[in-house]
């Protein structure tokens, strides 16, 4: 294999209706050793 | 859990799993979110992974999936919050739901998605690119969020089938690859980083890879090529028209071939039949693309049990060819070997 980069998400959202909202998908379910 | 040898439940609330040998990201993938662990019935236990019925016993149940359209969740009554602990922690902890329902509409078209928020008719989209995000800027009420890490791009190459089963020659496309045209040409959200690592994993290793990396040297390419004995044989590069980003690095790549001279042939399928073919090595391509996502996390163990599973993957990296000529017989039959795991696409870009 041949490595091209680390892609992101990158959400849209209205700060109105979902104002708070944090990054979580990997860092929050594999999160044991983060801590 | 090709390393789980049995399991005990010696009373209703104690469940061991018994290994064969040591698999030190177990713990891990029992709570990963690409292949949760969950609790079946005996009325689902003999169905195929995709066709159980799903029911939501959590916070949520599941109230519509109409396929291809949307997906309706709505507040599990009959869940009870954890109350010792302080907050959600992962798939645990407590989890109070303040929301009647959530409604995912799947909206392949990325314009499309952030119309709809514009207007207000979505309030969460996934999958912007960074153009696209552009627009947002200035908007007293709609905003943008990064998460990093996420995923990982890779070209693949079948190692065993044509001109690709020559490590001269994947060696000369490890040459031409140029990251920053790349990553400009898909537009999406995205950091240089050479290693199969993410930098927050425990098993990061630094720039180890750098050297590896981002190579962009069509001399070299050249060279490497002529010694392999390549004489203009087609590269067959394989996509897929499902994810834009895949399709434009591959399109990206077949140009930096060329420029090393090399006949790059792109051919562009669904991701269905694209993501079989990477994981089962038919299909008669040389290069394709994918991203994986908990490997880069989790370490080499994962990696282990994710693409050293591909049948036409080379697994003894210090291996060589019995000759540097080039050769276009086709193995992808032969790469199809009895008890090879399959999967299916979407879970293999999650993965």
């Amino acid at each position: 294999m041949i490595k091209v980069a680390d892609t992101g998400s990158l959400r849209g959202y209205n700060m109105t209706r979902v104002g708070g909202l944090r990054p979580y998908f990997y860092l929050r379910f594999f999160n044991t050793w983060l801590k | 859990m090709a390393d789980v040898e049995k399991y005990e439940t010696p009373d209703p609330y104690t469940f061991i799993v018994h290994l064969k040998s040591t698999n030190a990201v177990f713990v891990d993938l029992l709570k990963s979110s690409t292949y949760p662990l969950v609790v079946l019935p005996a009325s689902q236990k003999d169905k195929p992974a995709r066709e159980v019925e799903i029911i939501g016993t959590g916070p949520f149940k599941l109230g519509e999936w109409q396929k291809d359209s949307h997906l309706i969740l709505l507040r599990n009554d009959a869940y009870s919050a954890d109350e010792t602990a302080k907050d959600s922690d992962g798939f645990a902890g407590r989890k109070t739901v303040y929301l009647d329902s959530v409604r995912y509409n799947f909206i392949p078209e990325a314009n499309a998605r952030l119309a709809a928020l514009q207007t207000k008719k979505s309030d969460i989209i996934a999958d912007l690119t960074l153009d696209l995000a552009k627009r947002l800027d200035g908007n007293a009420e709609l905003s943008t969020l990064k998460t990093f890490p996420y995923c990982q791009q890779y070209f693949v190459l079948h190692s065993t089938n044509g001109l690709t089963a020559n490590p001269l020659i994947r060696q000369a496309i490890r040459e031409v690859v140029n990251v920053d045209d790349i990553l400009a040409a898909t537009g999406i959200l995205s950091q240089r980083n050479p290693s199969l690592l993410y930098p927050a994993s425990p098993y990061y290793a630094g720039d180890m890879a750098t050297k590896y990396y981002d190579r962009k040297d069509p001399a070299k390419a050249k060279a490497l090529l002529k010694q392999a004995g390549y004489n203009g044989e087609k590269l067959v590069l394989q996509t897929n028209s499902n994810y834009s980003y895949m399709r434009d690095s591959i399109l990206v790549l077949s140009e930096q071939l060329k420029e090393a001279g090399v006949n790059a042939d792109v051919q562009v399928i669904d991701w269905m039949s694209n993501s079989n073919n990477l994981q089962r090595g038919t299909g008669n391509w040389n290069v394709s693309t994918t991203s994986f996502c908990s490997p880069p996390l989790l370490g080499p163990q994962q990696w282990k049990s994710t693409v050293y599973t591909f049948p036409h993957i080379d697994k003894d990296p210090r291996s060589t060819p019995r000759s540097t000529a080039c050769s276009n017989r086709s193995t992808s039959q032969r790469a199809r070997r009895p008890g090879s795991r399959s999967r299916t696409a979407s879970s293999t870009r999650l993965t």
